[in-house]
């Protein structure tokens, strides 16, 4: 979406068509105060609706009315006061728009609306109205707190206009529209996205954040107030049927029921569990993705495949489930480790080599690898990778969302690393497993006159540069990494399904590779 | 034999009626499926099995849990049992959802089918992609929404089925004519005997049309947002009746709609007429009208059903006989319900 809309909401008096007018002219939008658009069709004003059809006709009529502006984009909506307190509504408006709530001190509200004659207020034909005004924010204060609040008090509304322009212009999201089994859904990538995940994903209801261990603590409070945060160990060795139990014995015990939404906050261990959660408890409630890895952004996240280990091996088990959202907040990156985060580039390269040849050359071209305590590169470059590299998946995953083809492609160097992980029991990472992988199916590829021998050579420095592995560690047994691949849930009737290329972003699928070519392929590989 | 094809959004299902077991291997790939199966199917009928390597799990309700079903991966592990496997489950409702639930997970999702050996599970558990095992005390507590490619209805299996089991989908027929199909209704009144004596015309066109209507709800409604709960009539009262008095499901759900039909009379959607026919229909298929049981305690059953709702239940009330509505009701109503 080009031009998200914004809402505006708040109580009265906070200046939400004033400063609503401004934006839309400064930001070249349209303009639709709720309340008068409803006026408009029902040709009387809100006192005279209230009056006559009562006060439950007045709110489905403003149901309609955001329903119908959730589906248009470049509009600035101001809300009537409680509109945005109906969670159906939230819903709708937060999915296409940002939200920001406007709020004053009482003494400003009572002192703007004094002076604004325009409109008749019958909340406030009280005899005392600023104990009214202090007694409604009370009530409201806790449903109006789950948007981001912008502060209008003594400043003028060409002050507040600036403010939120600048909020909403600093880091422009990115949004990519998935589609997948029939769902649509939103990847949105950007810097400093958390604070506003319940309104960028729309949800309503109840929420619960799955997170580890490491991701919670630095990052759960930043998601708002939520019913329950559950914490599971870090580690792949966690992603385990066992640990399924145990969150959804915590989730009984919360009272979580089917109308709530999962939150998986984390790398792409917690994907897994949070996505097999959401996808059995009570038969499934609603998922939301907000990656705090690369590599979980650029691939867990992405293409709804929810994977629990079994001692035999890695996601043997598993679901489908499309998310509702993926929100990625690449500011999180910032917390990884230097080798979390090559770890990640390792499937940003693998993208790249499936079907990106100019992601290929802009990583050749650039230095991706982290020094400690540093962040390399700025968060825009980091956006806009991220932005880039989750193309290729969205792509291929869309065309193919049940794993029945296409999506093979995307096992690039995975069967060789799924095996070797195995093999070393998960002691080396995922990412490193993949470059080896990577490097594997490049020199098989060649090995068998499918691409040229130089395709390797000019990988290698690629992932070397990322902070990657080219070769097999010497201690690692051959013969076994080949009897895990046999094993493999890719492998049909023991045949091993191989991901082979002809060149950088050109890649097919082979299930004909003789044992042994791919043995020597292993041995030439190794340190 | 009649056959019905199922389309849902996880896919679509071929629904055999009358098909026998031993017809099995008709309707699979060419490659030997892994069955799963419980004991007592077993001891009966593994001869008409086709080739292929057998998992038997235990029977009750207690073994739908997440130990039976990882002790099921281990197994299909040993076996190397890749992607490109069929299981079919050869059983009642238990072994359907167990089976359901199994193939829905490993492997993320390989084919599945089911033989239904019991005539609550031709009606219900095989048909609507539900699956599940229970947890934490809760039934089907986890699982997933997944149609079984196909499912076969051997009808010939069912004279050997226990009374207690032959109620439970008589009750499930009743439901199902009683929400959805006022003809079908009638035909049941005309031949109850028949039905009760499990005669093989009779059966075939009551499972048949049992399938139509809970497919056609299932299709309007894979998720049970609103259209699938019609098929929860007498079942939110029967599930309370069920834990609080442990009677067996078919009767409970039998006093379920008993209970649900009072309340819709109560309402005017029904005349005391329509009332009294589906109390002597029930009746002369052989089921319970009432029991004597805590009102209190069937009362905060139902507060803790899984598809609760804060303080008033969804409950599905008879619009005339043959069709229905759904409707959120105060716990406080069925508080004064007389018999409850």
């Amino acid at each position: 979406m080009d031009r998200p809309n914004i809402v505006l909401t708040g109580f009265m008096g906070t200046g939400k068509t004033t400063v609503g007018k401004k934006l839309a002219q400064q930001l070249d939008y349209a303009f639709v105060d709720t309340d008068e658009l409803i006026q408009e069709r029902a040709g009387k004003t809100v006192p005279e609706i209230f009056q006559e059809m009562g006060e439950v006709a007045f709110r489905e009529m403003e149901g309609a009315v955001a329903r119908e502006l959730a589906d248009r984009q470049g509009v600035v909506i101001s809300t009537g006061g409680r509109l945005m307190l109906d969670p159906g509504n939230a819903a709708a408006l937060s999915r296409t728009g940002r939200v920001f709530c406007l709020v004053a001190t009482p003494e400003e509200i009572l002192d703007r609306v004094s002076r604004d004659t325009t409109h008749e207020r019958p909340l406030l034909a009280v005899p005392d109205p600023m104990e009214r005004i202090v007694e409604l924010m009370q009530q409201r204060q806790e449903d109006y707190g789950q948007f981001p609040q912008m502060v209008t008090s003594e400043k003028t509304p060409d002050a507040v206009t600036n403010n939120l322009i600048g909020l909403f212009q600093a880091n422009p999201d990115q949004r990519v529209s998935i589609t997948g089994a029939g769902k649509h859904y939103e990847y949105i990538v950007g810097g400093g996205l958390l604070p506003f995940v319940k309104n960028l994903a729309g949800i309503a209801g109840p929420v619960a954040i799955i997170t580890d261990t490491n991701t919670g603590p630095l990052y759960a409070q930043s998601c708002g107030p939520v019913d329950a945060v559950i914490q599971v160990p870090p580690g792949q060795q966690h992603k385990t049927l066992t640990m399924v139990q145990s969150i959804c014995e915590q989730l009984i015990e919360k009272g979580f029921e089917r109308n709530g939404t999962i939150i998986g906050l984390g790398g792409s261990v917690i994907s897994g569990l949070a996505g097999f959660v959401a996808a059995v408890y009570m038969r499934g409630v609603d998922l939301v993705h907000c990656p705090t890895s690369l590599l979980a952004m650029v691939d867990t996240s992405i293409g709804g495949k929810a994977g629990i280990n079994l001692p035999q091996g890695k996601n043997l088990v598993g679901a489908f489930k499309q998310p509702t959202a993926v929100i990625a907040d690449v500011a999180t990156l910032q917390s990884l480790s230097p080798e979390e985060f090559s770890s990640g580039m390792a499937e940003v390269i693998k993208h790249s080599l499936i079907d990106d040849a100019a992601l290929f050359a802009q990583i050749e071209g650039g230095s991706w690898a982290r020094e400690a305590g540093t962040l390399v590169p700025p968060l825009p470059d980091l956006q806009a990778l991220v932005a880039q590299a989750i193309q290729v998946k969205i792509r291929i995953v869309q065309e193919d969302p049940f794993d029945r083809g296409r999506r093979n492609l995307l096992n690039l160097g995975h069967t060789f690393a799924h095996a070797i992980e195995q093999v070393c029991e998960h002691t080396i990472r995922h990412g490193e497993a993949v470059a080896m992988g990577l490097v594997a199916a490049a020199s098989l590829s060649a090995r068998l006159g499918h691409c040229a021998p130089e395709l390797q050579e000019r990988l290698k420095p690629v992932l070397v540069d990322a902070g990657l592995p080219v070769r097999i560690p010497a201690h690692i047994d051959l013969f076994r990494v080949y009897e895990a691949m046999r094993r493999d849930k890719k492998a049909a009737s023991g045949r091993i399904r191989f991901i082979l290329l002809r060149a950088i972003g050109d890649v097919f699928v082979s299930d004909t590779v003789e044992r042994e070519q791919v043995m020597e392929t292993l041995e030439n590989l190794k340190a | 034999m009649k056959q019905l094809q199922i389309q849902g959004a996880s896919g679509s299902s071929t629904l055999l009626v009358g098909e026998p077991l031993r017809h099995l291997s008709r309707h699979l790939p060419s490659r030997p499926p892994i069955i799963i199966t419980d004991e007592n199917v077993h001891r009966h009928y593994a001869d008409q099995f086709p080739a292929g390597h057998v998992i038997t799990i235990g029977s009750g309700e207690t073994i739908k849990t997440l130990d039976t079903v990882t002790r099921i991966y281990d197994e299909l592990m040993q076996l190397e049992a890749d992607r490109s496997c069929c299981i079919v489950g050869i059983g009642g409702g238990i072994v359907c959802d167990i089976t359901g639930f199994v193939a829905s997970t490993y492997m993320r999702g390989v084919r599945f089918g089911f033989v239904a050996t019991t005539l609550l599970a031709q009606v219900d558990a095989s048909v609507g992609g539900k699956n599940g095992v229970n947890f934490g005390g809760y039934k089907n507590m986890v699982g997933t929404f997944n149609q079984p490619d196909f499912v076969l209805c051997d009808l010939e299996m069912l004279p050997s089925l226990p009374e207690e089991q032959r109620q439970c989908g008589l009750a499930e027929i009743v439901k199902h004519a009683a929400i959805a199909d006022a003809d079908m209704f009638a035909y049941l009144e005309q031949n109850a005997p028949l039905a009760l004596a499990l005669d093989r015309e009779v059966i075939e066109r009551l499972v048949y049309d049992s399938l139509v209507i809970k497919s056609t709800i299932v299709n309007h409604d894979e998720k049970e947002a609103g259209e699938r709960r019609k098929l929860n009539f007498g079942h939110t009262f029967g599930h309370a009746v069920e834990k609080v008095t442990g009677v067996p499901h078919g009767q409970a759900v039998s006093i379920g709609m008993v209970l649900a039909a009072r309340l819709s009379r109560r309402r005017g959607l029904i005349t005391a007429h329509e009332e009294q026919r589906l109390q002597d229909l029930l009746a002369q298929l052989g089921l319970p009208l009432r029991k004597t049981f805590d009102q209190k305690a069937v009362l905060e059953a139902l507060g803790k059903d899984k598809k609760r709702e804060k303080e008033s239940v969804h409950f599905v009330l008879l619009n005339g006989l043959g069709n229905c509505i759904v409707t959120d009701i105060p716990l406080a109503e069925l508080r004064e319900l007389p018999g409850c």
